[in-house]
């Protein structure tokens, strides 16, 4: 193999190892380009847009569940910044729904309860760890993924909560396809969430097929989207949230911080990358990351600095430095426990690890496996 | 499944027939997952060297009586079986060669090491499809040491669009079913042979082979 | 009694594995996961273009499938003369699929039926749904063909195909379920035995495509679908559904 398989994108740093990402004729990913259009997007028209989405809501309620929207909420800085843009400035009233994370930590827990302290109302659903536990390692070794049946959980609740309380909007952050680099299927796409794409690109796999010596069909209520005929009639729809307002995940961090006392990683800086902002939620998501590395060939780093670059925050070189620096650090904080949650002994470990290594994105040098194209 | 631990495994070697037709690279994979000695060829002095003989193939009747004629190895094999006892397993069409005779673009003599005669499928009834394609059974009517140890319910992997139709019960060991029952496998003294392919019925099949070379050609 | 088959269908393009004739290269998938001893056959189709830098890299792949996996394989893809059936056979396949030889040179099928045996010839159909009825597509799927699929089937199995496989462009890499309608229309049509594919999402999927369908075979483009818990667990949920299909 000597042409380079791997090549990065000449704006920010997405490879095209990414799924779905497409490159143009300029060598610049479809990432970038989404983010140059940002800048020549009316945002107003997008804000009335918005707006006349939401004033029939306002004035639906008491003849529905009393709430207005759902949001599926983390805690996070994205979820957080549009729970309370949400009801503060829109006037809104959000149901707070959030998937609990697979193994939930304290910077979670205390971002959460400082919303919930300004007065949201909060749903907190937590699917049952037999079953989750299970698939998170049978995904793990068959997918390098051990958050295919969260990602199926966080998809289908707040939809499932959406249509169990008859409340008719939902409130996504982002289209990760626009704004990262995939396939948008229409223009459309951006505006209103495509179940059938997500289930697709994140999921892969229909979750009614999960069943095995150990999960059962009922184990698989979290994971199966409500009958899409049912959303249909109830006219359930759900919208990204950074359709209507432009979407940058610094400024979310900003933003959010200032509202509240929002808690980043204590260390200053998480394992993979040089933010400490972002998915900070799960103890699970380093080594979720780190998966990602081993298996395309760009990390944590690698992502945040094409985001900040992307949403002019930083410079090519500014982030070349740090992916050079942070991109293939190891998933240290809480690995002992995740290996516990997961199930397995260190040399099980490593050893699906290596499995997942695409061979034409790694190769094997003396002891220690070398990227053939890092990121440059 | 582990591999395979026949007795005397290093003494025998087989043969696999290469008469220009059928898929032998599975045949030579499914042996060497067995760690079977083989040789595939089609050259008279090392088949006739050969403990055991394995007559593969796929493709027409006519076309498989012609290559062998050509190539001089239809009488050497009707020296070696028939007369030699040499152990033989017939797969797919080289089972039907096996026959007295072929009906397939008309009317040919086979090895004739069988009294029987290949003849086509019929389509009794709309949900009946031929060619005969995939996982079916195989009943046993007789015991026979290709079978030992290979559970009763095991399914093998068929594609064809002939049968072979036995004049004599007892040459019979196995049967299926495609509409109409039909001969699976047969077994007449040291001549062998299944309709269906044991390389490509995964553990059931490796087994099958096993016990060819183990059970045997290895006596 | 013969079984109903569950098929995994994979395509590749230089050697690396497609989600479907129409996406993007799947990353997802490494090529450690040959080990599904429950599935009962597999598809390789090669979908590079003809001036593609490599066909070796495919090659390495059906070999590498032949040698792990003692399933019959069915492989395809640019295959437009006899020698090239040759080539196949002779790292491993069992029967060889043909898509646009088989439309743009109808005797192709006859001579390998007659050279290799019925059999050994599967010929491909990709076809896409239109106002009234359906319209087969060639080269990839690319290119509109005069041709209805039932029609185009009937012939090939005249002309001595042993098998059709059947894809529907649209669904092919959704999780949305085959399109029955297009499987029964080709199904009725012929007497020769027919997989299809294109939309398997969940398990209830397969159990149509075997009931509305009339399909023989059942294919999937899946890579999910292709891990041993997942074809047993496919494989359970067909017989509870009186399914019969091989353990």
């Amino acid at each position: 193999m000597d042409a380079p398989h791997v090549i990065f994108c000449k704006k920010c740093l997405t490879p095209n190892s990414r799924p779905r990402v497409s490159f143009d004729d300029e060598g610049v990913c479809n990432a970038c380009r989404n983010a140059e259009e940002k800048a020549t997007i009316d945002w107003d028209a997008r804000k009335n847009q918005f707006l006349q989405l939401v004033a029939p809501l306002r004035e639906r309620r008491g003849s529905s569940s009393g709430y207005d929207c759902v949001v599926p909420w983390s805690g996070g800085k994205d979820s957080s910044t549009i729970a309370y843009k949400l009801k503060f400035e829109f006037g809104l009233n959000p149901l707070l729904v959030t998937y609990s994370p697979m193994i939930p930590n304290e910077i979670g827990h205390h971002n959460r309860e400082e919303m919930v302290r300004l007065g949201f109302d909060h749903l907190f659903f937590r699917a049952n760890q037999k079953a989750l536990r299970h698939l998170a390692k049978r995904f793990f070794v068959e997918r390098g993924n051990p958050k295919v049946a969260w990602d199926a959980g966080i998809n289908a609740v707040p939809l499932q909560v959406a249509v169990n309380y008859k409340i008719p909007v939902v409130f996504y952050a982002e289209h990760g396809e626009s704004e990262y680099g995939g396939r948008v299927l229409s223009e459309e796409h951006r505006r209103t969430r495509d179940f059938t794409e997500v289930l697709e690109n994140y999921v892969g796999d229909d979750p009614r097929n999960w069943v095995d010596d150990v999960v059962t069909e009922d184990d698989l209520a979290p994971y199966v989207y409500p009958p899409l005929e049912q959303i249909e009639i109830l006219g359930v729809k759900a919208f990204y949230f950074g359709y209507f307002f432009r979407w940058s995940m610094y400024e979310n961090y900003l933003y959010i911080r200032d509202k509240i006392d929002f808690r980043t990683n204590v260390k200053g800086r998480t394992d993979g990358t040089f933010t400490n902002y972002d998915s900070l939620d799960d103890k699970i998501d380093n080594l979720y990351y780190y998966m990602q590395f081993i298996k395309f060939g760009f990390g944590r780093a690698v992502r945040d600095a094409s985001r900040l670059i992307q949403n002019g925050h930083m410079t090519r070189e500014e982030g070349l430095e740090l992916a050079r620096k942070y991109d293939d650090e190891f998933c240290y904080e809480h690995f002992a426990e995740v290996l516990g949650y997961l199930d397995l002994t260190r040399d099980e470990f490593d050893r699906i690890v290596d499995q997942h290594r695409n061979p034409e994105i790694w190769r094997r040098i003396g002891s220690r496996w070398v990227l053939r194209n890092p990121p440059q | 499944m582990g591999a395979a631990q026949p007795a005397a495994i290093t003494v025998s070697m087989l043969a696999i027939v290469d008469y220009g037709l059928g898929n032998l690279r599975s045949i030579c994979a499914a042996l060497e997952r067995l760690e079977v000695a083989y040789a595939c060829t089609s050259d008279k002095e090392t088949i006739g060297k050969a403990d055991g003989l394995i007559l593969p193939g796929v493709g027409a009747f006519g076309d498989g009586m012609n290559n062998l004629r050509r190539l001089g190895l239809a009488e050497l094999l009707g020296d070696l079986v028939v007369e030699g006892k040499r152990p033989v397993l017939g797969i797919c069409l080289g089972f039907q060669l096996m026959a007295r005779e072929g009906h397939e673009f008309g009317h040919a003599p086979g090895l004739g090491w069988i009294e029987a005669a290949v003849l086509p499928m019929s389509r009794v009834d709309e949900s009946v499809r031929i060619p005969h394609v995939g996982w079916n059974d195989c009943t046993r009517t007789r015991q026979s040491p290709l079978f030992d140890e290979i559970p009763e319910n095991a399914l093998f992997y068929f594609t064809h669009s002939y049968h072979m139709q036995c004049s004599d019960e007892r040459d019979v060991v196995a049967m299926s079913d495609h509409g109409l029952p039909f001969v699976a496998a047969v077994q007449k003294g040291n001549i062998f042979g299944t309709q269906f392919h044991p390389e490509k019925s995964q553990w059931h099949g490796l087994s099958l082979l096993r016990n060819f070379a183990a059970k045997v050609v290895a006596c | 009694m013969l079984r109903k088959r569950v098929i995994t269908v994979l395509t590749f393009n230089d050697g690396v594995l497609f989600r479907s004739k129409l996406f993007t290269p799947d990353y997802r998938y490494t090529a450690n996961f040959v080990d599904a001893w429950s599935i009962d056959e597999i598809v390789l189709l090669d979908i590079s273009r003809p001036e593609r830098r490599n066909p070796e890299l495919f090659f390495t792949v059906v070999e590498d499938f032949s040698r792990k996996c003692f399933v019959p394989l069915c492989v395809g893809g640019g295959v437009r003369k006899l020698e090239d059936f040759k080539v196949y056979l002779d790292l491993g396949a069992d029967k060889i699929a043909i898509n646009t030889a088989a439309i743009e040179d109808a005797t192709l099928i006859t001579r390998a039926a007659t050279r290799f045996g019925s059999q050994c010839v599967v010929v491909s159909i990709d076809a896409r749904k239109e106002s009234a009825g359906y319209r087969v597509y060639k080269n990839c799927g690319r290119e509109a063909t005069e041709w209805q699929p039932e029609n185009l089937a009937r012939r090939a199995e005249e002309l001595g195909a042993g098998e059709i496989l059947l894809t529907s462009i649209e669904r092919d890499g959704s999780l949305e379920g085959y399109d029955n309608a297009l499987n029964r229309r080709v199904a009725d049509s012929v007497a020769i035995p027919v997989i299809v594919c294109g939309g398997a999402g969940k398990w209830q999927d397969f159990v149509d495509g075997f009931r509305i369908g009339g399909a023989d075979a059942v294919g999937t483009t899946n890579i999910y679908h292709f891990t041993e818990t997942s074809i047993r667990s496919a494989k359970q949920y067909l017989s509870k559904h009186e399914i019969s299909v091989r353990a």
